[in-house]
């Protein structure tokens, strides 16, 4: 088929129309023709409809127009200025994509806030478009169009890419430059992880512990799983063909926190790598299993790497065993530092415990006191004025009395125990494991950036009756 | 149509039409006068176009009403030479008809140029048009 068999003029109402066929023609194909027509014999006492600036750039003239705006939807490679009127115009502005970009991409267009349908025929790859930048004397957006390329097939998803482009007053042929490639960290395969949740709106988290609380403009609760899940999930949300609502516009249109922001092109809410989430500027991850491997940036822009936490687990148990894990006085020493803190004057039947000695960072919010051979349970921690408070069963003792918090100080119910923290510094730990029936198990360690592991070895005792 | 004014049979005056340009004036009664519509031609001139690609199609078309310029066969063609003599009717002066558009347009085969238009106004003395054809480098 020719152009000629797919394209019809209508000479009364001036209208070039599409009539037939899904061949698309370059705009020079359409001008080409017009010309070699237009010096028929049967067409001389017409007025020329088409006339061309550049071989990008072409007008239609003498009040000629397009039947409808999908007629436009089969030509390429070339911008089109429909003159109505002197101030009546529509200009059709060519976009176009180049780059590397995955064989199974597919792109498609944001203007003014919403879809622009690919043209007929598109599937994947590349495209070449002409797109409606001024209508009827108004410019559509600022002439400015945006493409995306943001596959999240299973199995196949890829890094994103966006670009946006401002066509000139009469159009023209706009490059888009677009790159995408695999991505290793996402499998496609978080369509299930609705548990992760997205929450647009400030608040402030002392995400670094350093005791002044940062700025964050969306929190992501990621429901407890790995921030690789939650990496995954994000990408979903924000997947070409996601509709969902996000600060207002489309998941798929989804560009950053805030409109001041620079925006992550390959993952708008934060990239993945070296088994680490690097969030977007903002962004404020929350509730993962792995939360040291996360390193995030305020909504000052300035980056806060989480501390690191830290477990201390004791092996081999039995259920029932006793197990106290606790600071000792020095390298491979087993005698628990009983003297940890030291009572801030007198307490009298208290349940907020206020010490002489500083709160570090790699005291647990809550856990366990020891005063003497009592044991105690404290459900709060308030570090500047050095409290532990919910304290149970209330505690009396003198001024400058010696107690410490062991770090496990309990009866296993399982196989191991398990205790987490923040960590600050290494330090020495000793741990027993005891039990009737059993030798006593006692063994030293050191809490390093990487925790601990003590695995109990029980011997039978044969001659306790 | 075109009527004269003539003694007919010595002292009695009348009005006929005659067909213009054919009638000979010399053969009939004495011709006191002739007098001609506004629609009908006076005579005709030479346009002659200049500097025409050859190949190129003209047209000779009225401005009010883009119909063909008369004689209507000499009015449109394609032109074999860079030179193209028209000999083309004209009116009384003030005529509208002797407003004209010139158009010449060659889209079809290579070297191809961008349509040509002028406008001319004819009268008894002979005109000439520059045809002053751009090249298209952009139509394929």
């Amino acid at each position: 088929m020719a152009i000629q068999d797919d394209f019809t003029l209508n000479y009364s109402a001036k209208t070039i129309s599409h009539t037939s066929g899904s061949t698309r023609y370059t705009v020079n194909a359409l001008y080409s023709w017009l010309m070699d027509l237009f010096d028929d014999q049967t067409q001389m006492d017409d007025t020329v409809p088409m006339s061309a600036q550049t071989p990008t750039e072409y007008t239609l003239i003498n009040g000629w127009t397009f039947g409808s705006d999908s007629d436009v939807g089969y030509l390429y490679g070339g911008s089109i200025v429909v003159s109505k009127a002197t101030t009546d115009r529509d200009v059709w502005a060519n976009f176009y994509t180049l780059g590397t970009i995955e064989s199974d991409a597919v792109v498609y267009w944001l203007q003014n806030a919403a879809s622009v349908a690919a043209h007929p025929g598109y599937t994947t790859g590349h495209i070449d478009q002409l797109i409606k930048v001024v209508s009827a004397g108004t410019d559509v957006d600022s002439r400015n169009v945006m493409a995306f390329v943001r596959n999240n097939a299973s199995g196949n998803a890829d890094l994103y890419d966006h670009f946006q482009a401002q066509a000139s007053a009469t159009g023209g042929r706009n490059p888009i430059p677009l790159a995408t490639a695999p991505d290793t960290n996402d499998t496609g395969g978080a369509a299930g992880y609705t548990d992760v949740t997205v929450t647009f709106g400030a608040t402030t988290v002392d995400v670094d512990q350093d005791g002044t609380a940062e700025p964050w403009v969306v929190t992501v609760d990621g429901a407890g799983r790995t921030t690789a899940q939650v990496y995954e999930r994000l990408k979903y949300i924000t997947r070409r063909g996601a509709t969902g609502t996000l600060n207002g516009v489309e998941g798929q249109f989804y560009l950053k926190a805030s409109g001041a922001y620079p925006e992550v092109k390959p993952a708008p809410f934060g990239t993945y790598a070296g088994g680490k989430f690097f969030g977007a500027r903002g962004v404020l991850l929350t509730n993962v299993s792995d939360s040291n491997n996360r390193v995030l940036i305020d909504g000052d822009g300035v980056s806060r790497t989480p501390p690191t936490s830290v477990s201390i687990t004791v092996s081999g148990l039995v259920a029932g065993d006793r197990v106290l894990v606790a600071r000792s006085t020095g390298s491979g020493s087993t005698t628990p530092n009983k003297s940890q803190f030291t009572l801030a004057g007198t307490h009298t039947a208290t349940t907020t415990v206020t010490v002489n000695e500083a709160l570090g960072n790699d005291i647990p919010s809550s856990g366990v006191l020891r005063l003497g051979d009592t044991r105690y349970t404290y459900t709060g921690i308030v570090r500047a004025s050095k409290q532990f408070t919910g304290v149970s069963p209330a505690l009396s003792g003198a001024a400058n009395a010696a107690l410490y918090s062991p770090l496990i100080d309990d009866v296993s119910a399982g196989t191991s125990m398990t205790t987490n923290h923040v960590y600050v510094a290494d330090y020495d730990i000793v741990a027993r494991v005891r039990r009737k029936g059993i030798l006593p198990f006692e063994n030293t360690g050191v809490v390093g950036n990487a925790g601990a592991a003590v695995s109990a070895i029980r011997t039978t005792d044969t001659i306790v009756v | 149509m075109t009527s004269a004014i003539q003694l007919f049979c010595g002292p009695v005056v009348q009005s006929v039409v005659i067909g213009v340009p054919d009638f000979n004036v010399a053969n009939g009664p004495e011709t006191l006068a002739i007098e001609r519509l506004a629609t009908e031609p006076i005579g005709t001139t030479t346009l002659t176009l200049t500097n025409v690609a050859v190949g190129s199609r003209y047209r000779i078309e009225r401005q009010a009403d883009g119909s063909l310029a008369t004689p209507t066969g000499n009015a449109e063609g394609v032109a074999g030479a860079a030179t193209v003599a028209l000999t083309l009717d004209y009116y009384a002066p003030g005529s509208a008809n002797n407003n004209l558009r010139v158009k010449v347009r060659k889209g079809t085969g290579s070297p191809r140029y961008q349509p040509f238009e002028t406008q001319v106004t004819v009268g008894a003395a002979a005109q000439s048009v520059f045809v002053a054809q751009v090249a298209d480098t952009i139509a394929q």
